[in-house]
């Protein structure tokens, strides 16, 4: 099992965009991002429903959104990056 | 008690104001550390507070800081630019907050426009002064003693055409007067939480255009294997535990601004302003603009009295106001008030016409009984 973020580095940057997200009818929770995010820099991030990860990687929601990275985190704190 | 001295903080506010500090202090820990309820809260509070400051000052949200006062954004501001043997421009209006700063960085200050009530005089100074050797130009948008609104659209068109940063002190404008960062084209406005945005004591703002150095280095709940601070904002200005309380209470106040209204706010200043000059100005010199609006501020002098004791007489009576140099010599020395200063007058939105009349009536009063008392003892 795995979990969707849109990570950023800075609280108030995941705040913007799970605002902007949820004007385009995307919700997400702004959490602090699992610790396996840390290295790439991303201390904050929307934690997404499964289900819009078709709809974010259409990139258009976040495209007014600078500086995010979308990742699958597994339970087991594997990453993979959606895309960059 | 009626309260004139908004000018130095608001002691009248929005009761909304004052539940929201006690919620605060029960339901929000702190901002951006954890991951539960109370820390989610406080995100909450703190991310509202910046996007309404954000449509108020027309910034972004992460582009405005908090800080405890504007001295300290100030501080902040003036610090990342200014360094030792630097040129910087101000107006004769400044206070201690910018003066003393730049006094201790051993900068090279240079005074433009000392005319009280005179844009075109001070905006034709700026013009002179400001010469491709200047570093910054420091401004106040209202004089904290004399209510004068500086020409702050054209000093600020001025330093832009010439590549200048400016810094705007908006202690006495946030909140009754519009301060627009992107049109203003400012790198930096200071401005308080507790006077015209009626939030507590021990809030502050700094809108940033450009990215200062921190003052305070330490944790900021991200990167924490950095052994640097963040390089974006507005995390990289706030290191250590944010002043959530009054945070939540400025969010309630700026709120309250918005509903009001600054040109309703502005109105109902200047009107109380008139007419206390108009009650008053046969008995004391006031310092009034006749050309132009003037902020809710109205200093004035009576002669044979020491400012401070008439505040002082004054305060026995239940009014509140303050009188001395106002931490602005800059600004007395201008207007040529510095050797008693003045007695000031400061109004909020939560003032009445009946507070201006009743404290006429008593100015008069005390007045007489001096000079009356004055000629017992010269007699």
């Amino acid at each position: 099992m795995y979990d969707l973020y849109v990570s950023f580095q800075s609280l108030t940057q995941a705040q913007i965009a799970a605002g902007y997200l949820r004007k385009h009818g995307i919700d997400g929770k702004v959490v602090r991002a699992p610790i396996a995010l840390a290295p790439m820099g991303c201390s904050f991030a929307v934690k997404l429903n499964r289900n819009a990860e078709t709809i974010v990687k259409e990139r258009l929601p976040l495209s007014s959104v600078s500086g995010y990275r979308f990742f699958r985190v597994g339970w087991d704190a594997g990453i993979e990056e959606v895309y960059d | 008690l009626i309260y004139l001295d908004s000018a130095a903080t608001s002691l009248q506010r929005p009761p909304e104001v004052l539940d929201a500090v006690l919620n605060a202090m029960q339901t929000c820990a702190n901002l951006g550390r954890s991951g539960h309820k109370p820390a989610e809260s406080a995100a909450e509070i703190a991310y509202n507070c910046r996007q309404e400051a954000g449509e108020l000052f027309d910034c972004e949200p992460d582009q405005v800081v908090f800080t405890m006062n504007t001295t300290h954004g100030l501080n902040l501001a003036i610090q990342t630019i200014i360094h030792a043997g630097d040129q910087v421009v101000i107006s004769g209006f400044e206070h201690n907050a910018v003066v003393r700063v730049l006094h201790k960085l051993k900068a090279e200050v240079f005074i433009a426009g000392t005319r009280l009530f005179d844009p075109d005089d001070t905006v034709s100074a700026f013009d002179r002064m400001i010469t491709s050797e200047t570093k910054a130009v420091i401004c106040t948008h209202v004089s904290n003693v004399f209510g004068y609104i500086l020409p702050i659209q054209d000093i600020s068109e001025i330093c832009y055409s010439r590549g200048v940063p400016l810094i705007i002190d908006a202690a006495q404008s946030a909140g009754s007067i519009p301060v627009l960062l992107r049109s203003l084209r400012a790198s930096y406005i200071a401005l308080p939480g507790h006077k015209g945005l009626l939030g507590p004591q021990g809030t502050g703002l700094l809108l940033c255009a450009d990215t200062p150095e921190p003052l305070l280095i330490g944790g900021t709940g991200n990167l924490s294997k950095s052994l640097e601070m963040p390089t974006y904002l507005p995390e990289r200005m706030e290191a250590g535990t944010q002043n959530m309380h009054g945070i939540a209470g400025l969010l309630e106040g700026i709120r309250f601004v918005k509903r009001t209204g600054l040109s309703q706010i502005l109105s109902h200043e200047h009107h109380l302003v008139s007419t206390l000059h108009g009650g008053i100005k046969d008995l004391v010199q006031t310092f009034y603009d006749t050309k132009s609006i003037q902020a809710g501020v109205l200093s004035f002098r009576a002669a044979g009295f020491d400012s401070e004791n008439l505040a002082s007489m004054l305060a026995d009576r239940g009014f509140a106001v303050r009188a001395g140099l106002h931490c602005a010599p800059l600004a007395h020395r201008s207007a040529g008030t510095s050797a008693n200063g003045t007695v000031r007058v400061s109004f909020s939105i939560f003032n009445s016409e009946t507070d201006v009349i009743v404290f006429s009536e008593n100015l008069k009063e005390l007045l007489i009984e001096g000079k009356s008392s004055a000629r017992h003892l010269l007699n």
